[in-house]
């Protein structure tokens, strides 16, 4: 646990890295300043969506191009974090 | 727990640090991957959308969003933008809390640039007057890759109306390695003729560049009347493509369909111009009560009479040009403006910065 764990604040601290040197945006140092925190889901409810509700059933691929349903993060908890190289 | 990071489309074209473009097809989104699990150095798995960008379409269609799911699949956080004090606080609540937790500075990030194959710089950019709306590009069947690829961009009133100015970019894509050989031929690109659309003009030939060799693009603005009912219109290009590692310099003819819509995952390309139109000394109608400051130095309210053509968010081009760079902080959805909500939590962000 305490592996996966590490594991996970990894990702969370290199996606927040991800934002500061692709979108070469000013950082303040200030936590959470990129982030609306709540208030920007409801752009994602606007969009709908809902905490709550199941995932949706698309087929993906893994870093290897190999298909990943995402049913496959099913048995544990799960963090998806979007990015991209710009 | 585990922790995903999903490869999407672009955000911002010809942006980071090697001035990327977007693929056009899996493999090269893959390759983009690879990028950047080689510049995170992370051991978090990567996912890649489909080029049809199916995940993105179906999460809301953010740029750096996030969600936490729970072991039966249903969604229990979603975040519209990433924040990780904000999930590390989440997920304590969620599985506990770790006893070291990790930070950036203990991670060996590999942010560096790749070294170019040729010159940058060196030719003139060409802009749009105003923000350009990325339009759906086809690339047709080519055995060889797409070394250079098409962006086409439209402005307002070609959307509108179409009638107005087309952006044509030629970018060489830096995850090949190419350059442009300006011993050899220009690039050249043609619009074939399709009824109903008039281009001006349907030719063109890139610039004639003094140094052997560079890596710029090579970009071009034309005059575009079409009527409502109007096809997609063909471009045929042409040019030379070498790579000196690889050793080949090689004429590449390519073509792509371009349809008259906007391509809603197409990013925002962030181009430095100095000829975007700006409205230079134009100030909102005073409003609120005369000499008091709004808290924070900003009012949402007052920003948003920026607003002359009244479409609900302030674009770069009603923007006055101090407050341009606002757009890299307040501008979340990536459309190149900042409408009411971005305005508010801007405005919120001033109140709660020290002052």
């Amino acid at each position: 646990m305490k592996r996966c764990l590490t594991s996970m604040l990894l990702a969370a601290a290199v996606s927040l890295q991800t934002v500061d040197v692709s979108a070469q945006r000013p950082d303040t140092g200030r936590p959470g300043e990129r982030g609306p925190g709540k208030a920007g889901a409801s752009t994602l409810e606007r969009a709908g969506l809902k905490v709550g509700q199941q995932m949706p059933d698309v087929t993906i691929l893994d870093e290897n191009g190999e298909t990943f349903p995402l049913s496959r993060v099913k048995g544990k908890h799960a963090v998806l974090v979007f990015g991209c190289l710009t | 727990m585990q922790v995903y990071f999903v490869y999407k489309a672009l955000a911002h074209p010809e942006g980071g640090s090697n001035s990327y473009v977007t693929p056009f097809t899996l493999n090269e989104r893959l390759l983009h991957v690879q990028e950047a699990k080689k510049t995170l150095g992370a051991t978090v798995p990567w996912l890649c959308d489909t080029i049809g960008n199916d995940l993105k379409h179906a999460l809301g269609d953010r740029p750096n969003s996030e969600f936490i799911i729970d072991p039966n699949g249903r969604i229990v956080v979603m975040r519209d933008w990433s924040d990780s004090q904000t999930l590390r606080a989440d997920l304590e609540k969620l599985v506990g809390a770790v006893e070291k937790p990790t930070l950036v500075s203990d991670l060996d990030l590999k942010i560096e640039t790749t070294p170019k194959p040729a010159a940058s710089g060196v030719v003139k950019r060409v802009t749009l007057p105003g923000t350009g709306q990325p339009l759906l590009v086809e690339p047709q069947d080519s055995r060889t890759p797409y070394y250079v690829k098409l962006r086409a961009e439209a402005d307002q009133d070609l959307l509108r109306s179409g009638r107005g100015k087309l952006y044509l970019g030629f970018h060489l894509d830096p995850i090949y390695h190419v350059h442009w050989n300006n011993l050899a031929k220009p690039l050249s690109w043609e619009i074939a003729a399709v009824d109903g659309v008039t281009v001006t003009p349907s030719s063109g030939t890139g610039p004639k560049v003094e140094i052997e060799s560079d890596i710029d693009p090579r970009e071009f603005v034309i005059d575009v009347e079409a009527g409502r009912e109007a096809g997609p219109f063909e471009v045929t290009v042409k040019y030379f493509a070498c790579n000196d590692a690889q050793g080949f310099c090689i004429p590449v003819t390519q073509k792509y369909t371009v349809t008259l819509k906007q391509d809603r995952d197409g990013g925002q390309a962030r181009r430095s111009s100095g000829n975007r139109e700006t409205r230079l000394g134009s100030r909102p109608p005073e409003t609120g009560i005369p000499g008091r400051r709004p808290p924070g130095g900003f009012s949402a309210t007052r920003f948003m009479q920026f607003d002359t053509n009244k479409d609900g968010k302030v674009s770069r081009s009603e923007m006055p040009r101090q407050m341009i760079r606002m757009l890299d902080r307040a501008d979340r959805n990536n459309d190149d403006a900042i409408d009411e909500e971005e305005a508010k939590a801007m405005e919120t962000r001033f109140r709660q910065s020290p002052r």
